[in-house]
């Protein structure tokens, strides 16, 4: 069940579109504001609110890398492996921040601070080797500022 | 044509709209480029390539033909070696994880895929890949899914969400990631239409009806129509020694999940198969003779002690056209009774075919608005839903809905008026089309309209008068109004045509001293002068003790309402033809096997009044017969003279005595002018408070139920209570 006030925020963004389903994005990320992730029963719900099918909505859901479908950590890492990112040193950032947090792609920290997920192309190129963690964008990352970045996430 | 452009497609020029695509033009040309993901039916797409073409000085090397517009002088070239190559390397890779298991698809024979590897005539791939596995955990009713054979063409995606509006498929994931999912990949809840099975190109959507039943290329084809609702969708019966095994669009029409998989009741273990008569309180097997003679014998007793007018007779939605002539002929020459109605008339509007006549389904889609002021019509009538769709879908054009629930139009729906009925709707709606009140979604509704120069008026199953005279005045606030009314039952508007009507005779010529003289002489007999009981009359006289016997061909009074059954109990002889032993059948004394409409020739009359023919697909089952020959063998045993050979022998006589039917070619509409009651204040429709006409009940969901027929397929059983929305 959507809460009173996720509901209110999705008729908000209603208000914008012309046809509902285009809110779906937005629509998805109340939710995810909210809860972290987009279960199955929230995802059900938005589409209804949407006059959308769940499948139709899940569609959206699940082409878009920053809608999560499964649930996250406290904060979400996003590394690009994209060609420039991937050329300028992805492989080695993510070796190293795999062994700082102990996990791989799409896996989340025992203490559920950290989600570690792949990107394709944050649109970041000038700054490879880049990352995003929940909003913010890093770049070029090395390995002496990532422990900084990461401190400022508890 | 005014406003042209010139294209050349290999060598061929011709001139097309300037909205046409490559492709349009192409088939205008008569050349065929291949296509997997086009379809006339949808929007185009571009999803496959396989339709590249090459366009002379264009930057592009190749282009593809089913989504770019023609400009003016394009000259186009659809086969060159590049071209071979590259469709080549197209179908390469789409076959770089296709799991190649002809043998065991159901769709080899009949696949895109096949036919265009075969003519591109592929050797080794270069690609090593390991073929992409799909656990085949999709069980669903009816349709099966091979999620490992899908090429991704999007086309069940958009067909049913674009024509269905049902959106029960789409696209989830990503890159090699996507594939067609259901809801979190849960079983089809649907319309079950299978229409996604029908545009699938591939193997990907199959039905379980038809799993390894027969070969595409083994099969022998009938054309024929739905029995199952007014709209009379065109269909093929595909037959493999002499029995049905799937049922198919003619034309690549659509069909709903009755048409599609409902045949299947044909094969029904509860079919009759021999003639039953009741001995000492049972109703047993017996031969045409015996049982023919009891009925001969008591409706001869039976007349001559009480009269003609103490028989009545119940006709049917179902049976053909020839076949409801023949009964009312039957009544009125054998037994000597204008007593000859359908209790189906409780379950259509009141002004059908006097004022509201239904314009061509396919026209819908024309209207600038679509008012619909039935929700269920999509389920009740699934085309006339289809056109609506398609209205908004394919032409977008406005949708403005009366529905107190939730459906599949409210979701394209312009502007929905959330009323428990039309007539509170119109109620509110009236006031502000005359004089601009009202607020919000009445308002809308009234701007909507107001603007419209062409409006398609969907006219509910059920009419009460006072509804009916608020859409009469409706009608005459709208700008260029059509009205589409609601009719469920199949055969209804060929029944009503054909003089199954107490107060008519054939072609709505009503029952009057020119008429029956007419009648009489061209029967060669005489016939009743004053007009018969209709349908609840005959009731209420059974229950007075007036009608003493019955006669019922293809109708089920007691099963669509228990309350009929001690009203039937006091007839003192009951006949009834039916394909099933129906509620009614049991209470029979004699029970005549009538066949299916997959095992007669005939005609049916849509509700767009259009004449169309039925063709048999598989032998009567067991002693069963038509109803059209039981009919007139009861009759000449009668004393009558009845002597057709076929059912076309019956069309000849319509043709020679009823005026509408005349001239009208199969395939074509009779003009609603040219009916006597043309705008007349006839009521052909019948109202009671007491008497119900429910569908034989099993189904939760109108759209799977049609009575007595589909409540025996086993495909619609399967379906039946799924709901529409969650
Ligand atoms: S059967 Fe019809 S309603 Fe169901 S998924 Fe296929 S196209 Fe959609
Ligand atoms: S299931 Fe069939 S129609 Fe649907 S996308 Fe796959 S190949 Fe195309
Ligand atoms: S819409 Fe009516 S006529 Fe067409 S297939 Fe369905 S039941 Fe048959
Ligand atoms: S048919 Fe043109 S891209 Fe598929």
């Amino acid at each position: 069940m959507l809460t009173e006030q996720e509901k209110q925020e999705i008729s908000e963004e209603l208000k914008h579109c012309e046809r509902p389903e285009a809110a779906a994005i937005e629509a998805l990320r109340v939710v995810q504001k909210k809860r972290g992730w987009v279960s199955d029963a929230s995802l059900r719900d938005v589409a209804a609110q949407l006059s959308m099918t769940p499948a139709e909505l899940d569609a959206v859901a699940t082409f878009y890398s920053f809608i999560f479908r499964k649930p996250v950590g406290r904060h979400v890492i996003a590394l690009c492996d994209s060609m420039v990112c991937w050329s300028l040193g992805h492989d080695d950032l993510y070796k190293l921040i795999s062994t700082k947090l102990g996990i791989g792609y799409g896996e989340t920290t025992g203490d559920n601070r950290f989600t570690l997920l792949p990107a394709s192309c944050l649109g970041a190129c000038d700054r490879a080797p880049a990352m995003m963690v929940d909003d913010e964008l890093f770049g070029p990352v090395t390995p002496e500022t990532i422990d900084e970045i990461l401190s400022k996430y508890s | 044509m005014e406003n042209t452009v010139t294209v050349t497609i290999d060598g061929i020029t011709v001139k097309v709209k300037p909205t046409a695509t490559i492709l349009d033009a192409a088939k205008q040309a008569g050349v065929r480029i291949p296509v997997l993901c086009a379809d006339d039916k949808l929007h185009p797409y571009g999803s496959c390539r396989i339709c590249l073409v090459e366009i002379e000085k264009s930057p592009r090397k190749f282009t593809p033909s089913c989504t770019t517009p023609v400009a003016d002088n394009m000259v186009v070239k659809t086969m060159t070696p590049d071209l071979f190559e590259a469709r080549k390397r197209i179908l390469e890779l789409l076959l770089c994880h296709h799991p190649l298991d002809c043998p065991v698809c159901d769709k080899a024979g009949n696949c895109q895929l096949q036919d265009l590897v075969h003519e591109y005539g592929l050797g080794p791939s270069k690609f090593t890949e390991k073929k992409r596995v799909v656990p085949p955990n999709y069980k669903s009713a009816v349709i099966d899914r091979e999620v490992a054979r899908c090429v991704l063409c999007g086309k069940c995606v958009r067909v049913c969400r674009e024509q269905n509006a049902v959106g029960e498929l789409a696209f989830t994931r990503r890159g090699k990631e996507s594939k067609v999912s259901t809801d979190f990949d849960q079983q089809l809840d649907c319309e079950f239409c299978g229409e996604c099975v029908e545009i699938c190109p591939v193997g990907a959507l199959t039905t379980k009806q038809f799993k390894y039943r027969g070969r595409t290329w083994n099969m022998e084809r009938t054309q024929s129509v739905c029995n199952y609702c007014g709209c009379g969708c065109r269909m093929v019966y595909e037959t493999r020694q002499g029995r049905i095994v799937r049922v198919r669009s003619a034309a690549r029409n659509y069909l709903c999940g009755k048409g599609r998989f409902g045949w299947d009741a044909v094969h029904h273990a509860d079919r009759l198969t021999t003639p039953l008569v009741r001995v000492s309180g049972e109703l047993v097997p017996a031969t045409w003779d015996e049982a023919l003679a009891m009925v001969v014998t008591n409706l001869n007793v039976i007349k001559n002690k009480r009269g003609a007018d103490s028989i009545g007779g119940l006709g049917s939605v179902r049976t053909t056209n020839e076949e409801s002539y023949l009964f009312q002929k039957f009544m009125r020459s054998a037994i000597g009774t204008n007593n000859v109605d359908m209790l189906a008339r409780l379950k259509v509007p009141k002004g059908l075919n006097t004022t509201f006549f239904s314009g061509e389904l396919s026209n819908i889609s024309g209207h600038d608005v679509v008012l619909v002021l039935d929700g269920d019509v999509a389920e009740l009538n699934p085309l006339t839903g289809i056109e609506i769709v398609r209205a908004v879908n394919r032409n977008y054009k406005k949708l403005i809905l009366v529905n107190s629930g939730y459906n599949k139009l409210n979701r394209i729906a312009s502007c929905v008026l959330e009323y428990v009925s039309p007539d509170a709707a119109l109620a509110d709606l009236l006031p502000a089309l005359k004089s601009g009140q009202g607020t919000g979604a009445v308002a809308d509704a009234a701007a909507i309209l107001k603007e419209a120069t062409s409006v398609a008026v969907i006219i509910p199953a059920r009419l009460p008068d006072g509804t009916y005279y608020q859409v009469r005045e409706l009608l005459s606030l709208l700008k260029g109004a059509t009205t589409y009314p609601v009719v469920k039952r199949s055969n209804f508007l060929g029944a009503l045509d054909m003089g199954v009507l107490p107060g008519y005779y054939p072609g709505y010529q009503k029952v009057s001293p020119d008429v029956v003289s007419r009648f009489a002489s061209a029967w060669n007999c005489m016939l009743p002068e004053i007009p018969g009981k209709n349908a609840l009359e005959m009731l209420d006289a059974i229950k007075q003790g007036s009608i003493a016997a019955l006669y019922i061909m293809g109708d089920d009074p007691a099963g669509s309402d228990a309350g009929l059954k001690p009203v039937l109990e006091k007839l003192e002889f009951l006949v009834v033809q039916d394909i099933f032993l129906t509620e009614t059948a049991k209470m029979a004394d004699v029970v005549l096997p009538a066949v299916s409409s997959a095992e007669k020739a005939g005609t049916l009359t849509s509700l767009e009044r259009r004449l169309q023919g039925i063709s048999p697909a598989e032998e009567p089952l067991g002693d069963a017969q038509p109803d059209w020959n039981i009919l007139q063998t009861v009759a000449k045993k009668m004393g009558s003279a009845m002597h057709y050979a076929s059912p076309s022998d019956i069309m000849k006589e319509i043709r020679a005595l009823v005026p509408l039917y005349a001239d009208l070619a199969v395939g074509s509409v009779w003009p609603a002018e040219k009916s006597p009651l043309h705008g007349s204040e006839t009521n052909l429709s019948l109202l009671s408070d007491s008497v119900e006409k429910n569908d034989v009940i099993t189904s939760e969901r109108l759209l799977f139920s049609s009575g007595t027929t589909t409540t025996r397929s086993k495909e619609l059983t399967t379906v039946c209570t799924f709901k529409v929305e969650a």
